[in-house]
């Protein structure tokens, strides 16, 4: 049977006072017992010796009476004086005590020997115990007889029963007294010890929460007054202020419990409030508990904080399209995102432990190891553009290799991303189109430019000997032929120039009704020749538009010169502009009196090439030119032939020839541009 | 009839556009060499002038500024291969009564030039 440690202190204490109290119950019942024997003694001598000395004279004057009298006085003395009396020098018993007769025997029973003082023998007569005491007569010097008293043992044993009981009893209460206030000091400290047991499991089971160390009857703050709720010691019940970092109190010094101690352990509250060794053990137990439950708290948060940042990452990771993948030093796959999944078509857990050998074509992945460690050895990022088969596409891949180093610096594997650049590529290739159409354009405008001169020239001249000849001739007509042809030259040349100019473009705010009366401006004078005129209803309050200053008036150039063809001579133009605030766009319209469009045509008039003059009088590019400047800055073009009920009313024209409608989006204002069609900053179109 | 200063950089241009004007009766001067067109100016008046824009050292712009120094009252037809918008608006500006689009049209620079006579 195990014992606690309130039973071992009991038993302890126990067996403790027990030995205790046995040895003190033997050595004072020896001592006391000795001492009473002695104190027996002496006073049994000292009767002996009064009487030796009292019966000297009787016993030299032969006073036989006197001498019956002190020994009967003496007996009478004490009950436990049982016999006394005197022998002569000879050893005869001249008197005695004895009422039924002297016994013989005791007579020689103690002999006294020459010189001797005093002679103490314990006689046993069968019934009762005897100390025989035997004194001389000493008168002068001289030995003159022998006095003896018997004192009765059996007192002195009483006596000595009496105190060793009182002593017995004495340290039996005192064992059982001991024993009991033990008890009661062991159980506070048990039911303590057993607290701080049952705290310990609860922080084993992962319940920080415990209180182990009792409620103070006053609190740091009730003794210092304290209001201060700011300080963590104050209204906490269960955790000692010296115990807290970061207390405010006037005494109290800055830090952790080791800087705080020394100058707490002065501070009046700690005096007043702290109490023994096992309290203080549950009193830092408690404010361990609390430090490690903190401590686990912040530990769980920068835990979950690691999580969330790996999701994020992850997520970053899947959510890209680039092609993310890492490799360790021998090319094994350690990670990779989604899209790299997706494009060699395996799950992450298979990938992760492969090699390029297991993703690719033999010739593929020695090739990329080779890569791999290159870049593992100089330590250089790779950068180079591959071209894979995907889906039966070719795609272009920007990949990009990074050696990736820990904290040391040393490789430890590479990054390997990689992008789908195809469209990049595309427009690349594009731009370079772009740029060599430019060029071409330049070239173009160039060449046309130098074609036009010599063009002039032999148009010239062959008109200049058309007027020589004789209309009919077989010269004239030739000649004729030169001069259509070289017409049609001239309206290729200048279809080409227009074309060209497009490739140059300046994006700015356009004020409408400027560039139309731009162009307006320059064409009457040559349109005036034909008589036509143009008739301009220019809205107002038109907001700019954000466009092309130049294509926009190279659209307005082509209606109108599209309308000058379509009147041929005596006609107007109208030529108007209007702002829809319901809708929000600009309108501008161009008019003519002319001969219409056919129903059937008007589809294909923005047809590129589509015409229907004659070869020499038009290239058919000039609408669908238009057609693709004005989509370009969000607008819409349309023809009416006739025109309808809503324009002949909106711009006033009669129900003859044809108009066109167009609708331009307005400039969503942006910077410091400059309506006058320059803007601030030089901007290519997109 | 009238009197018209012709210049243009190109020999065979500037002779084509002579016979076709002087088949109208007027008397025509041409140049290829601005200096010498601009001197012919000073020494006699002139009525009319077609200039080409691009030329040899100046541009017919400039060379249509001087002449309206020497003569304030000149007119001006000018001509050009690769027309812009701006060399039309300046040329108007300065004064030019015309503009014409290379290769020119024998009947379209008559009339042109008869319309700017007829101004006066």
């Amino acid at each position: 049977m195990k014992l606690g440690f309130r039973g071992k202190i009991y038993l302890g204490i126990f067996f403790l006072l027990l030995v205790f109290g046995v040895v003190i119950f033997f050595v004072v019942s020896w001592i006391t017992r000795g001492a009473l024997l002695e104190e027996n003694r002496r006073r049994g001598a000292s009767i002996a010796v009064n009487l030796a000395a009292r019966v000297a004279e009787p016993l030299l004057a032969a006073d036989f009476l006197r001498m019956k009298n002190l020994v009967d006085e003496t007996v009478l003395l004490s009950d436990d004086i049982y016999y006394a009396f005197v022998m002569d020098r000879d050893g005869r018993v001249l008197v005695h005590t004895f009422s039924d007769g002297f016994p013989v025997e005791l007579k020689n029973a103690n002999r006294l020997k020459p010189g001797e003082k005093i002679s103490v023998r314990l006689l046993d007569t069968g019934k009762v115990m005897v100390n025989d005491y035997a004194v001389p007569v000493l008168i002068g010097g001289d030995r003159f007889g022998t006095v003896r008293i018997g004192l009765l043992r059996i007192r002195i044993e009483q006596a000595t029963d009496r105190l060793l009981l009182s002593v017995f009893l004495a340290t039996a209460f005192i064992v059982i007294l001991a024993a009991f206030v033990g008890a009661m000091l062991a159980r506070p400290v048990t039911r303590r010890i057993r607290i701080l047991r049952d705290s310990t499991e609860q922080v084993l089971r992962g319940n920080l929460d415990v209180h182990t160390a009792p409620l103070l009857k006053k609190n740091c703050w009730q003794i210092m007054n304290c209001h201060n709720e700011d300080c963590p010691a104050h209204g906490d019940l269960r955790h000692r202020c010296w115990y807290l970092a970061g207390t405010m109190c006037p005494y109290c010094v800055e830090g952790d419990y080791a800087r705080k101690i020394s100058s707490c352990q002065k501070c009046p509250v700690y005096r007043r409030c702290s109490g023994d060794e096992i309290q203080s053990l549950a009193e830092s137990f408690d404010s361990m508990t609390l430090s490690l439950k903190t401590n686990l708290t912040e530990l769980q948060e920068a835990q979950k904080r690691l999580q969330e940042q790996g999701q994020l990452l992850r997520i970053i990771l899947d959510a890209t399209p680039d092609f993310v993948c890492l490799q360790d030093r021998d090319s094994v796959y350690l990670a990779a995102n989604r899209a790299f999944c997706r494009l060699v078509g395996r799950s992450e857990k298979e990938i992760i432990g492969l090699t390029c050998r297991d993703l690719y074509s033999p010739r593929l992945a020695e090739k990329f190891a080779a890569e791999d460690r290159e870049i593992i050895r100089t330590g250089k990022t790779l950068v180079k553009e591959n071209r894979i088969r995907r889906n039966g596409e070719l795609r272009w891949l920007h990949v990009m290799k990074i050696p990736v180093r820990n904290a040391e610096g040393r490789i430890i594997g590479l990054l390997c991303s990689s992008r789908d650049i195809t469209e990049f590529k595309r427009v690349q290739q594009q731009l370079v189109q772009a740029q060599k159409m430019e060029t071409v354009g330049q070239l173009t405008a160039g060449i046309a430019h130098e074609i036009n001169t010599p063009l002039g020239i032999i148009l010239g001249y062959a008109q200049l000997l058309l007027e020589d000849l004789q209309p009919g001739s077989q010269m004239h007509a030739d000649l004729e032929i030169i001069e259509r042809q070289a017409k049609v030259c001239r309206r290729i040349v200048a279809d080409l120039l227009a074309f060209s100019r497009h490739t140059e473009s300046r994006t700015g705010l356009v004020d409408i009704n400027q560039a139309v009366e731009e162009v307006v401006t320059v064409l009457e004078h040559t349109f005036g020749l034909d008589r036509i005129t143009i008739r301009r209803d220019y809205g107002e309050e038109i907001p700019p538009l954000r466009g092309d200053r130049e294509k926009i008036k190279q659209v307005f150039i082509n209606l109108l010169n599209n309308a000058r063809d379509a009147i041929g001579k005596d006609g107007t133009i109208t030529v108007a502009t209007r702002f829809d605030p319901e809708t929000g766009r600009v309108c501008a319209f161009v008019a003519d009196t002319g001969g219409g469009i056919a129903p059937e045509n008007l589809d294909r008039i923005f047809d590129p090439f589509y015409t229907t003059k004659p070869v020499d009088k038009g290239t058919g590019l000039g609408l669908s030119v238009s057609f693709g400047i004005i989509k370009e800055h969000g607008g819409t073009i349309e023809a009416e032939s006739p025109p309808s009920r809503a324009t002949r009313k909106t711009i006033g024209v009669e129900a003859t020839g044809t108009a066109f409608i167009l609708h331009f989006p307005p400039a969503v204002p942006e910077g410091q541009d400059d309506p006058r069609g320059q803007s601030a900053v030089d901007r290519r179109d997109a | 009839m009238a009197k018209i200063l012709v210049v243009d950089d190109v020999q065979d241009a500037v002779n084509l556009i002579r016979r076709i004007l002087e088949k109208k009766g007027h008397q025509v001067f041409a140049f290829t060499e601005e200096e010498d067109a601009l001197n012919h100016a000073r020494s006699e008046e002139m009525d009319l002038a077609v200039l080409d824009i691009k030329l040899k050292k100046m541009s017919g712009i400039e060379v249509l500024e001087e002449l309206k120094k020497i003569t304030p009252s000149i007119r001006a037809i000018m001509l050009t291969g690769y027309p812009t918008m701006e060399t039309a608006q300046e040329s108007l500006k300065l004064g030019a009564n015309e503009y014409c689009v290379k290769p020119i049209d024998k009947e379209e620079l008559e009339e042109k030039v008869a319309k700017v006579l007829a101004e006066g």
